[in-house]
């Protein structure tokens, strides 16, 4: 935690070429591979893919903030449930078309973003985490008391998903590689260098003439409004939101998976979701205790293998 | 005048980091400041830069206030620096390093970036990561950093310090080369007397936040404070 | 307007700040010494709760209970310090929080395996009442404030008064020259962690004549003790009394004056703070 020298970054920051072009033929392998899962017939692995799509846009998007800008958010679950709680309400409560009720989410999403974002943007580490938390939980606050509108502990239900749980699932495909790639493009332009510059090093892009406030709002703005997507999605999906999802808890998600795939490379948080969601689905099947051995497995790689998966892979390849 | 400080003060607590000092420095000239550890140069480049904000006193760059303005905008009226201990990207390559101030004049300034590797020497490095070239290397690129960014002015905080005496003669060198093809008022904060009074044209020393004595070094050499308090036992 | 119901409503203010004030404390102790924030403080509180009460089954005296739970507490806190934390100081903050955060999943489930999911009440305590402006305040309002300024003094004796107190101030001013001093920082930051965790657990079985001891107590009151922590200025003790205090007041008034807005109250004061002084009203930088 030096304040603005040469910090030495605990993780290879680099991806070499070789295995850059490596992990693009397993992601479109992986992906290709995925759009045959409703084909078996099987309810529970669509349904748990279609899942596992969704928290991997989510972690994506909080990925862009934490790796590539270094800031850490402790409130994602704000934008996510707003975006979920707003096609909701207006698709449940006030009639409107699904449609409105997608784009309205989003929006929402971008709108709470840019709000965070403002009030956040002096503060960096350790408050920056504490004021997204409280934001968040603000939120989560106001959907449990706030019945009338929001139903309380019980949610909304009630709602059309638009799609059979088939298509839907092909939907969510298409539309969590779009934003992925948009994304991509994004953490890869000029913009997305000078985000990964204020992660090195925030005093030397003042010093490089970067109002650093302003590219910090970009990228708070880009990671909720993705965010917002897979919030509209995952309450799409279930026809159902829950105060679950704004509850810091979730938050957590994001940050556990990215620390767990690796937050050094883009597919790193899609890979830790995969791990994640596969890892809890086989726990709790044998144990109640699943907490538990996440928690273990989070101690471990925070101890002994901060690269994530993806680290340890990289290594791997490189045969060291 | 380039650049002009007025009464200038910082407070740390009870301590007088700079006290009440007005300095102006001259285009195109250069200046060294010297002073015992703790006589508050740093401090002076950080309240000039806009690092710190000064308790009292204004600061004037070319017939503007900027006493308030933040690091970013007088970045981009042309008060640029480079930090006491190398401050880079470390994680990025040299070529990206440079990159990033280029962007901050826009698109049409990253057609310099061939132009910077080739002044600094950096073609054969420029895909390391910082973090993994030379000392000498890292001093050399964070001074292309400032210099990317198209100064008028330029601080430069013990640029040699730590390097060894190879890497600092060519960092000298490529510095009175800058000078004269981009036109550069430098400051430079130096412990190194021979570097100090081959390069200056004048030179400022600071004592307890205070200007002790401020002229050409042949004055500054024949001054009887300045022996006194700094340059006692230093042979010149 | 009744000036005896808005005294009133302060006395309940007074009592609520005293329990976030309990909580934050630790907290904020633990990090002005170890500059770690420990996400895992809301596990201790809630571990607080559960040793209390089983070791009030077994004692039957609820103040023995609470102190010898606390006290556990503390020394579960002093192995996690040895186990874990002092393995993560040089990490960047992110693999800090979250390592933090694993423990309080492990914390939780192993209170679920020993004590069960069901929330678990304890033998009423400070049952009764006083009449206080024409209304019944609970003797445990008047409780609460008497545990919290005690532990104020306790804090404010331990720091200013104890060797170890001097020590440990030494060592949160400037942990290099403290080193060179010839102090111990192992000791100092495994014993300041313990320090911390014995708050948190006194935290959570003073709240078990109220409320109950459940797995995800924690969880939540963790967020009061952080948003007054950063209000005050993190790491600092004085900053997280007074701002315990304003939270504990201003959600009381709320409740009496904008009762619609209440909830949301806590928060504003925070975005306040942090727009007008980010550093929180005592903290540097």
């Amino acid at each position: 935690m030096s304040e603005g020298g040469a910090v030495e970054t605990t993780v290879e920051t680099i991806e070499t070429v070789p295995t850059m072009e490596k992990s693009l033929i397993a992601v479109i392998a992986v992906i290709a591979a995925s759009l045959l899962i409703p084909l078996t017939g099987n309810k529970y692995a669509l349904y748990l893919s279609t899942k596992i799509w969704i928290l991997i846009l989510y972690a994506i998007a909080f990925n862009v903030l934490f790796g590539y800008s270094g800031l850490l958010s402790f409130g994602h679950a704000l934008f996510f449930s707003g975006s979920a709680y707003t096609l909701a309400i207006l698709v449940a409560r006030l009639d409107y078309p699904l449609v409105v009720g997608f784009i309205l989410g989003i929006a929402a999403a971008t709108l709470f973003s840019a709000v965070v974002g403002t009030l956040s943007l002096r503060h960096r580490e350790i408050h920056f985490a504490m004021v997204t938390l409280a934001f968040s939980m603000l939120f989560w606050g106001i959907v449990m008391k706030w019945r009338d509108v929001t139903g309380g502990e019980d949610g909304i239900t009630g709602f059309p998903r638009g799609f059979s749980m088939f298509w839907f699932y092909y939907f969510t495909v298409l539309v969590v590689v779009i934003c992925s790639y948009l994304m991509y493009r994004f953490v890869k332009s000029d913009i997305g260098l000078i985000l990964e510059g204020i992660r090195e090093n925030e005093t030397r892009v003042q010093f490089s003439g970067h109002s650093t406030l302003k590219y910090r709002l970009y990228a708070m703005i880009v990671s909720g409004t993705f965010t917002g997507v897979a919030g509209v999605l995952w309450a799409l999906l279930d026809r159902t939101v829950t105060p679950t999802i704004a509850h810091w808890t979730f938050s957590a998600i994001p940050v556990i998976v990215t620390l767990l795939g690796g937050p050094q490379s883009f597919i790193g948080p899609a890979v830790g979701t995969i791990v994640y969601v596969i890892i809890q689905d086989l726990i709790t099947k044998y144990t109640l205790y699943w907490q538990f051995i996440f928690g273990v497995a989070i101690v471990a790689v925070v101890l002994f293998f901060r690269g994530g998966v993806v680290g340890i892979v990289e290594r791997y390849l490189r045969g060291r | 005048m380039i650049l002009e400080t007025q009464n200038l003060s910082k407070f740390f607590g009870g301590l007088r980091a700079v006290d009440d000092v007005s300095l102006s420095f001259e285009e195109e000239s250069i200046t060294a400041i010297i002073g015992p550890n703790g006589a508050g140069k740093t401090t002076f480049i950080n309240l000039c830069t806009g690092l710190l904000k000064p308790n009292t006193g204004k600061i004037i760059f070319n017939g503007e206030d900027i006493t308030h303005l933040p690091p970013h905008k007088r970045v981009l009226m042309g008060i640029s620096r480079t930090f006491q201990i190398s401050n880079i990207f470390p994680g990025l390559t040299v070529a990206q390093n440079i990159r990033i101030p280029l962007l901050s004049r826009g698109d049409k300034a990253l057609s310099e970036l061939e132009e910077l590797m080739k002044v600094f020497e950096f073609e054969d490095i420029k895909d390391a990561l910082a973090s993994e070239i030379s000392h000498g290397d890292q001093r050399l690129l964070e001074m292309a950093m400032a210099i990317a960014t198209k100064p008028r002015i330029l601080f430069l905080d013990e640029p040699t310090a730590g390097v060894n005496p190879a890497e600092k003669h060519r960092i000298l060198e490529i510095v009175m080369r800058l000078k004269e093809t981009e036109k550069l008022t430098i400051v430079i904060v130096e412990h190194d007397m021979d570097v100090v009074f081959k390069m200056a044209e004048r030179i400022v020393v600071m004592n307890r936040g205070r200007i002790l004595a401020d002229g050409t070094p042949e004055e500054i050499k024949d001054d009887k404070a300045v022996r006194e308090v700094y340059l006692k036992g230093v042979e010149i | 307007m009744d000036p005896g119901a808005i005294a009133f409503q302060l006395i309940i203010g007074i009592a609520t700040a005293m329990l976030y004030w309990i909580v934050s404390s630790g907290l904020t102790f633990t990090f002005g010494v170890t500059r770690i924030l420990n996400f895992a403080h809301g596990a201790f509180y809630m571990l607080g709760a559960y040793f209390t009460l089983t070791f009030f089954e077994v004692i039957g005296n609820y103040m023995v209970a609470l102190l010898v739970g606390s006290l556990l507490v503390g020394l579960i806190g002093a192995g996690c310090e040895r186990a874990f934390i002092s393995k993560i100081y040089h990490l960047p903050v992110p693999f800090q929080l979250v390592l933090t955060f694993g423990l309080i999943l492990i914390f939780e489930d192993m209170v679920r395996m020993v004590w069960g999911a069901v929330p678990r009440m304890m033998m009423a305590q400070f049952t009764g009442s006083l009449s206080v402006f024409g209304r019944t305040l609970p003797m445990f309002s008047i409780y609460i404030i008497i545990a919290g300024v005690l532990i104020a003094l306790l804090l404010y004796y331990v720091l200013s008064r104890t060797y170890w107190g001097m020590q440990i101030r030494a060592i949160t001013a400037d942990p290099e020259m403290a080193m060179c001093c010839g102090l111990n920082p192992s000791f100092l930051y495994a014993t300041a962690f313990m320090f911390g965790a014995f708050l948190a657990g006194l935290g959570g079985g003073l709240t078990l004549p109220i409320s109950s001891a459940a797995p995800g107590m924690g969880e939540n009151i963790i967020i009061y003790a952080f948003i007054v922590t950063v209000i005050g200025g993190l790491g600092s003790i004085k900053g997280a009394f007074i701002s315990a205090l304003i939270i504990g007041i201003i959600e009381a008034l709320g409740a009496f004056f904008v009762p619609w807005l209440a909830i949301a109250l806590p928060y504003i004061a925070l975005s306040a703070v942090l727009l007008l002084r980010p550093e929180g009203i005592f903290g540097e930088v």
